[in-house]
C-alpha cells in the first residue's frame, strides 16, 4: 500500500477527532506564521526597493548591474541633503536587523506547528503499526501530514499577506506611504517561502518522529525526562557578561584595527547572539521556577500545573518561548521609543528627524509583530496542549474537579513560566541596552515604550489562555464509554 | 430510573424509565433514540458491594455514571442522601462526586505527571486540605498499601498492580461514602486483580464505604455481597 493510499485512509475516519483539531491548530500557526513573514519581507523588499536605483536587489550591492540612466538620478537624489533617500541604506539595514530579530519567533512558531502537526497522533499510528504498516510508512504518513498542513497554511498566509497590505500601505516611512509595487515580494518569493515552510514543517516533524518509539504497542510509558542542566545558564551568563563589558568599551573593537562599521556588526551580532542563546535557558529557567514552586504548592490547580511543566520543560517553555523572545525584543526597541518622541521637537521634512521617527515606529512594528507571532504560538500550543490531555481532564472531571481549576491550572502552568521568562528576558535586554544608551535608558518614553510591550505580551497570552478555555469547553468531558 | 444510594437507611424508588446515553443520542441517525437504560431501579445499602456483571454495551457504565452523577437520566430520579442528583446543577454533582464518591477505573485514571503521593493528595487539595496535610495522609495510605517507597514515582514507573492500588488509596483517601469500581482489574493478571480487589474491598470496609463494582469476571464479582446483571439496558438480580 503506497503512503498516500494509507494517508488517505488514516484521515478517512480521523477529521472530527483530536488529531482533527490539531490539524486545524497547526494550519492556523502555519498561516499566521506565513503571513507576517511575507508581510516583514515585504517591508523590507520596499525598503530595498527604495534605497536601490533601479529598484532592484542587485543594484542595491554593485552598482554595474544598474539599469542605463538610473544610478546618475539616483547619485543626484544623494547629494540633496532634504531628500530622505540619503538615509536609504540605513533603512535597509535597520529592517534586514528587524527581520533577524523576527527570525527566531517565526521559526519557534513554525517549529510548534510542526511539533502540533505530527504529535498527538501516537496512538493512531501504533494502531497502524498493529495493522502491520511499518516504520517507514508510519514516518512517511507523518511527513506528509505535517507537510500538506504547512502547505495548506502557507497558501493561506499568502492570502493573509494580501489582505494586510492595504494596511502595510498606510504606514508612512521616510515621508510616504509604501505602494503595491514596493510591498509585492514576487512569485518567485511566494514559491520559495511555501516551499521553505513546507522544508521545515517536514524537519520539525521527523525531529519529532525521532523522540517518538511508535511500536504496533503503543507509545513509550511516560516517566520523568532528565531536566535541562545548568551548563546552559553557565553558557548564557558568560556570553551576556562578554557583551555588556564589549558595549561599555566599544573602543575596545576599534583598537583591533576595525573600523566603524565592524562595531555596529559586533554590537548586533552580540544582540542576536543574547536573543539566540536565550532559547538556550529558557527551559532551563522554567525548570528551576517549576521546582521551586512544586514544592509547596498552595493549591491542587498549581500542584497539577507546576507538575505538568516538570513533566516536559520545554514544551512550557515552547507555550512562552514567543512571548519571551518578544519581551527581549520589547527591550531592544524600547530605545526607539525613545528616538521616536526625541525626533518630535524635530522639522517634520528634515530626514535626520524622519530617520529617528521611523526607528521608532518600526521599533513598534517589529514588537507588534513579534507579539503577534508569540501570542498565535502561545494560542496554538496550548489549546494544543487541551487535546493532548483531554484524557486527563476527563478523569479529573469524573473525579469531582471542577472545571474552573483545571482552567486555573492550565492558565498557571502557562503564567507561572510567563512571569519568569519575561523577567529573564526584559532584564537581559535592558541590561545590554544599558551601556549603549545609558541615560536614554530611563527616560519615560523609553520606559513607557518597554512596560507597553509588556502589556502587549501579556494581554496577547490572555487571548491564547481564553482561547483554549474555549477550546477546553467544547470538548465533551462527561460523554466517556469505558466498555458499554 | 431510580437510584438510591441509600446510604442512610434511603428507601428505593419505584419509577419506570430509561436513561438514554449521550452517545446513543448522537449516533441515533433519526427516530427514536435507542436507551442504553431502560426500567432500571437500583438501590444500595451503606456499606454494601454490589457488582453489576452483563455483556459489553448492556448499559453497565452508563448505569455507573448515573449513579454517580456523571450523566443525568432522562427521565425518572437518582437520590442520594435524599437528594436528586437529577435536579443538582453542575457544580454541586462535582462537588458531590469530589466529597462522596470515589472512583477506580480499568487504567488511566492517575495523572501521568504527578508522583503516587501526590496522586493520592489531589484528592484532598481539591477539598481545601492543605499541600502537607494532604501529602501526609497520602503517605498513610502508601504505608498502607505497601507502597512506600514508591512515594516519589509517577505511574509510568509502576506496574499495573502498583497503579491500582494507588487509584484505590486515591478513591478512599477522602472516605467516600461509596466507590464505583468500573472493570479495576480489567488490565491486571488474574492472581494481581484478585490481590487488588480484595485490598479494595477490605480499604472500603475499614472506611464503610459502599462498593458499586462494573466487572465482566466473575471471580471479582464473587468480592460483592450482591451480583446484579444487566441485559440490553435493563436490571435483573444475579445469582446472589
Amino acid at each position: 500500500m503506497s503512503t498516500f493510499a494509507l494517508w488517505r485512509l488514516f484521515h478517512r475516519s480521523g477529521r472530527s477527532n483530536t488529531s482533527g483539531h490539531t490539524s486545524v491548530l497547526a494550519i492556523i500557526a502555519f498561516a499566521a506564521a506565513t503571513a507576517i513573514f511575507l508581510t516583514v519581507l515585504g517591508g523590507v523588499h520596499g525598503f530595498v526597493w527604495r534605497a536601490s536605483a533601479d529598484h532592484t536587489l542587485g543594484c542595491l550591492f554593485d552598482e554595474t548591474v544598474c539599469r542605463p540612466g538610473t544610478l546618475t538620478v539616483w547619485q543626484h537624489r544623494l547629494t540633496n541633503p532634504a531628500d530622505p533617500a540619503s538615509y536609504a541604506s540605513g533603512y535597509v539595514m535597520l529592517a534586514g536587523f528587524a527581520c533577524v530579530l523576527l527570525v527566531v519567533p517565526f521559526v519557534a512558531l513554525a517549529g510548534s506547528a510542526a511539533r502540533l502537526a505530527a504529535s498527538r497522533r501516537d496512538a493512531r499510528l501504533a494502531a497502524l503499526r498493529l495493522a502491520g504498516a511499518t516504520t517507514g510508512q508510519v514516518v512517511r504518513l507523518t511527513a506528509l501530514d505535517a507537510a500538506g498542513q504547512a502547505l495548506v497554511g502557507s497558501l493561506i498566509g499568502i492570502l493573509g499577506y494580501c489582505v494586510l497590505m492595504p494596511l502595510i500601505m498606510l504606514l508612512r516611512f521616510q515621508n510616504q506611504g509604501f505602494t503595491f509595487e514596493q510591498l509585492w515580494v514576487g512569485v518567485p518569493a511566494l514559491i520559495v517561502t511555501v516551499a521553505g515552510v513546507a522544508v521545515l514543517a517536514l524537519v520539525s516533524s521527523l525531529i519529532t518522529l525521532r523522540r517518538v518509539a511508535i511500536t504496533p504497542l503503543g507509545v513509550t510509558s511516560r516517566t520523568a525526562g532528565p531536566l535541562p542542566s545548568a551548563w546552559r545558564a553557565v553558557v548564557f551568563v558568560a556570553v551576556m557578561l562578554v557583551a555588556v563589558i564589549v558595549f561599555k568599551n566599544p573602543a575596545m573593537v576599534a583598537g583591533f584595527g576595525l573600523g566603524e562599521v565592524m562595531i555596529y556588526i559586533v554590537v548586533a551580532g552580540f544582540v542576536l547572539l543574547c536573543f539566540a542563546l536565550f532559547n538556550l535557558i529558557g527551559s532551563w529557567v522554567v525548570t528551576a521556577r517549576a521546582k521551586s514552586k512544586a514544592h509547596h504548592p498552595k493549591d491542587a490547580a498549581t500542584m497539577i500545573a507546576m507538575r505538568r511543566i516538570l513533566d516536559n520543560p520545554k514544551r512550557a517553555w515552547r507555550n512562552v518561548s514567543g512571548i519571551a523572545l518578544a519581551v527581549f525584543i520589547a527591550g531592544i526597541t524600547s530605545i526607539c521609543g525613545f528616538l521616536g518622541s526625541a525626533a518630535a521637537g524635530g522639522s517634520p521634512n528634515d530626514p535626520a528627524t524622519l530617520f529617528l521617527r521611523d526607528i521608532g515606529t518600526g521599533g513598534l512594528l517589529t514588537l507588534v509583530f513579534a507579539a503577534v507571532l508569540a501570542a498565535v504560538s502561545s494560542g496554538v500550543m496550548q489549546a494544543g496542549s487541551v487535546y493532548d490531555q483531554v484524557g486527563e481532564y476527563r478523569m479529573l472531571v469524573l473525579e469531582g474537579t471542577d472545571v474552573k481549576t483545571l482552567n486555573r491550572a492550565r492558565f498557571i502552568e502557562v503564567l507561572t513560566p510567563l512571569n519568569i521568562v519575561v523577567i529573564v528576558a526584559g532584564g537581559c535586554s535592558m541590561l545590554l541596552m544599558a551601556p549603549l544608551f545609558a541615560v536614554s535608558m530611563t527616560e519615560p518614553a523609553t520606559l513607557l515604550s518597554f512596560f507597553g510591550g509588556l502589556a502587549l505580551c501579556y494581554a496577547l497570552v490572555a487571548i491564547g489562555a481564553f482561547a483554549s478555555n474555549r477550546v477546553a469547553a467544547g470538548l465533551n468531558l462527561t460523554d466517556y464509554r469505558a466498555d458499554d | 430510573m431510580d437510584y438510591t444510594a441509600a446510604m442512610l437507611n434511603t428507601q428505593a424508588g419505584r419509577g419506570v424509565t430509561g436513561v438514554a446515553s449521550p452517545t446513543s443520542i448522537q449516533n441515533a441517525p433519526s427516530g427514536p433514540h435507542a436507551l442504553a437504560l431502560n426500567h432500571v431501579n437500583f438501590a444500595l445499602g451503606e456499606g454494601e458491594t454490589v457488582a453489576v456483571m452483563g455483556p459489553s454495551g448492556s448499559g453497565k457504565s452508563t448505569l455507573l455514571h448515573a449513579l454517580a452523577g456523571i450523566i443525568r437520566p432522562t427521565a425518572g430520579t437518582v437520590m442520594f442522601r435524599g437528594a436528586n442528583l437529577g435536579t443538582m446543577s453542575d457544580a454541586d454533582r462535582t462537588r458531590l462526586r469530589r466529597s462522596a464518591f470515589g472512583f477506580v477505573f480499568q487504567s488511566g485514571q492517575l495523572l501521568p505527571e504527578l508522583p503516587a503521593v501526590e496522586n493520592i493528595a489531589l484528592p484532598m487539595m481539591l477539598g481545601g486540605v492543605s499541600y502537607r496535610d494532604a501529602t501526609d495522609a497520602a503517605m498513610l495510605w502508601l504505608e498502607r498499601m505497601g507502597l512506600k517507597t514508591l512515594a516519589t514515582h509517577r505511574p509510568g514507573e509502576m506496574s499495573g498492580g502498583q497503579m491500582q492500588r494507588i487509584a484505590i488509596a486515591r478513591a478512599l483517601a477522602v472516605r467516600p461514602a461509596v466507590v464505583f469500581a468500573d472493570e479495576p482489574t480489567g488490565a491486571l493478571d488474574q492472581t494481581t486483580g484478585r490481590e487488588v480487589m480484595g485490598i479494595l474491598m477490605a480499604a472500603a470496609r475499614d472506611n464503610g464505604a459502599a462498593v458499586v463494582v462494573v466487572t465482566h469476571d466473575p471471580n471479582v464479582a464473587a468480592f460483592c455481597s450482591r451480583t446484579v446483571t444487566m441485559q440490553d439496558g435493563r436490571l435483573g438480580e444475579g445469582a446472589r
